[in-house]
């Protein structure tokens, strides 16, 4: 019961937030451009400073050492995830579009502006241990997954090896690699630099949250409801893959921060990579968008759940 | 010598935020329209948020009673500092527009913003105070500075019934961020239980205020021809009276009058800043000439980083 309330607490002011979103955009109280906008800034300012910031604080030579097996981990755990993700979306779904859109909603979760937010708030002292951790799905989604599975074959396919992992160059690895360096050689930084920093950090969380709510807020709600399969993808995501990683640490005996940042990402709903991109090639983005809809409402409730059972059965 | 450097910190800090901004736009690494959007969330969420907050957190029965003195102080405060501004105008050019220009730079300081982050920082303690000591220039920025000096004539429907025009004029007080003000004092009051995360909430959204507002200068000013702003002698002149002499005079006055101390610190707090950004903001959206407004808020901006720390300590001294 220790971390259910919490849990529940942080989740209401996540929901809260995604709510507010939802209501901006509904209300017309924003200019229509603004998730772009937001998306951008998030992507090249927010998270960037989060991370630069997590690093330069916390990671010491200590750290380096064991960051190693974070890294392991996460990488496992992205190459079991892509498999079980993609064989599940075909024994479900005929259509072959469909199938890589929820393979790839069931592959890569939301871990990175839902599960920062809610591994910063109830497990802040393993934050940088999640960054490392997710660095290697990052990755995997970003050399195999949006060119596989949402960005259209003819162009996808096309891509050469340098193009695929140019994407790795983003500003988020850069403030990773930086962050690094700084925490590990510790020079002395002036107060105002680190300030601005962790104040720009902090914006991460909300306008993440924010940004969910107006993405939502876009979503015909009578067309996605009517698809069923949706429900079952978002009840694999939700129950299923943080149940066999229930069962997994059961079985076998693991650091309590690896299982913790592991469950945080199978946990996590969808992400909403799966309609940002398709959108943006003017692809149907209508089960990508009931997939996050469902899975971000129903996690509200399942994720508290999920950290309930694996604190009650394996912490 | 301790308030010096902490304030200058302080600036530094609000002043790399505004870089920040800047160079986000200059390296084109976020769209066009992110500044109109920023503007919009920080005015309709991030702003009302944290009056909601302030008030719900801060305003009991006993601030409710000195609460009256502030905002008088702040009508005075803002009666005279748009009387002088009026008077100066019209000593600088006999263009009608670009008086209204320079009425509204120097009437009008960027005491939101620039304002409530610099008090959020420095005196946390009193920022409910100064809320309600600057809630006549919200109002009369709204009801005046904005229609009659920034707004071309054109704009003010001639053929409206005199109803229609006070109901037009009624309009902007509705806003996001009275209403907010209004329902905190209200929960602070009659202290209200709410729930935790609601809290939670409404303090994060809060938060994201002043940097979000200085990143929002930041993109303002990158709009701006750094050639032609920098060249204009009359912009240094009035950004000098803005941050300096009106300060100044305001000290001297300070000598003279006896007050409560929170009530100095909003007074000082509030006339040292520099001008407010609507100044290029409205008049761009009406396709006016900002090129004099740019530059002053180029240029107030900029030193206000050497001159707030400086009036600060000045203050402390005296």
């Amino acid at each position: 019961m220790n971390v259910f309330l919490p849990t529940l607490n942080q989740m209401g002011f996540l929901l809260l937030l995604i709510a507010i979103g939802y209501l901006l955009v509904r209300l017309r109280a924003i200019p229509d451009d603004t998730t772009k906008a937001l998306s951008k800034l998030e992507n090249n300012l927010f998270i960037p400073a989060l991370v630069l910031g997590t690093f330069m604080q916390k990671f010491t030579v200590s750290n380096f050492k064991t960051s190693g097996l974070y890294l392991l981990v996460g990488l496992i755990t992205a190459l079991c995830c892509v498999p079980i993700a993609l064989l599940c979306c075909r024994l479900f779904i005929k259509d072959p579009y469909n199938q890589k859109i929820c393979a790839y909603g069931l592959a890569f979760s939301n871990f990175g502006f839902m599960g920062n937010t809610v591994v910063q708030a109830l497990f802040p002292e393993i934050f940088m241990e999640y960054l490392v951790f997710t660095l290697p799905l990052w990755a995997v989604a970003y050399c195999w997954g949006v060119p596989a599975l949402l960005i259209p074959r003819e162009e996808g396919s096309s891509l050469s090896l340098k193009a695929r992992l140019k994407p790795l160059l983003n500003p988020m690895f850069v403030a990773t690699i930086l962050g690094m360096i700084l925490g590990l050689i510790s020079p002395p930084i002036p107060s105002f630099v680190s300030s601005t920093v962790n104040t720009l950090g902090n914006c991460m969380s909300p306008i993440a949250m924010l940004l969910t709510g107006m993405t939502v807020a876009k979503i015909d709600f009578k067309k996605i409801l009517r698809i069923p399969f949706i429900y079952l993808i978002t009840l694999i995501k939700l129950l299923f893959f943080p149940a066999l990683g229930l069962v997994l640490f059961l079985l076998v005996d693991v650091p309590q921060g690896i299982a913790v940042c592991t469950m945080c990402v199978l946990a996590m709903p969808t992400g909403l990579s799966n309609i940002v991109i398709p959108s943006g090639y003017g692809m149907d983005t209508s089960v990508a968008s009931g997939l996050a809809l469902i899975s971000h409402v129903l996690s509200c409730a399942t994720i508290p759940v999920v950290f309930m059972l694996f604190q009650s059965i394996v912490a | 010598m301790t308030i010096l450097i902490s304030t200058l910190g302080q600036m530094a800090f609000l002043a790399l935020l505004i870089a920040t901004g800047y160079l986000l736009v200059r390296l084109a690494a976020v769209p066009s329209s992110t500044a109109k959007a920023l503007s919009k969330l920080e005015n309709n969420l991030f702003v009302p948020a944290l009056m909601l907050g302030t008030f719900m957190q801060s305003f009991t029965r006993e601030s409710f009673r000195t609460s009256g003195l502030f905002f008088l102080a702040g009508s005075i405060a803002m009666l005279l500092s748009l009387l002088i501004a009026t008077l100066l105008s019209r000593l600088f050019t006999k263009d009608a527009y670009l008086q209204r220009i320079y009425c509204y730079c120097l009437g009008f300081p960027n005491s939101g913003f620039m304002g409530n982050a610099v008090m959020l920082a420095m005196f946390p303690g009193i920022f409910m105070e100064y809320l309600i000591f600057t809630l006549p220039q919200q109002i009369l920025t709204h009801a005046f500075g904005v229609p009659c000096l920034l707004m071309p004539k054109e704009a003010q429907d001639t053929t409206q019934t005199r109803w229609q025009r006070f109901k037009h004029r009624a309009r902007p007080f509705f806003n996001p961020m009275l209403i907010a003000m209004l329902v905190g004092m209200l929960i602070g009051i009659l202290n209200l239980p709410l729930p935790g995360f609601f809290k939670s909430t409404v303090n994060t959204l809060g938060d994201c205020m002043s940097p979000v507002a200085m990143l929002l200068t930041g993109m303002i000013i990158a709009d701006i021809d750094l050639g032609g702003a920098l060249s204009n002698l009359k912009s240094y002149l009035i950004s000098a009276i803005r941050l300096l002499a009106i300060p100044l005079a305001t000290l001297m006055a300070l000598l003279l009058i006896d007050m409560p101390q929170p009530l100095r610190i909003c007074i000082v707090c509030a006339l040292s800043m520099p001008l407010g950004l609507n100044s290029i903001v409205i008049p761009r959206a009406f396709d006016l000439d900002t090129t004099d407004a740019a530059g002053m808020i180029l240029i107030s901006h900029l030193f206000s980083c050497a001159t707030i720390p400086l009036v600060f300590a000045i203050f402390n001294l005296i």
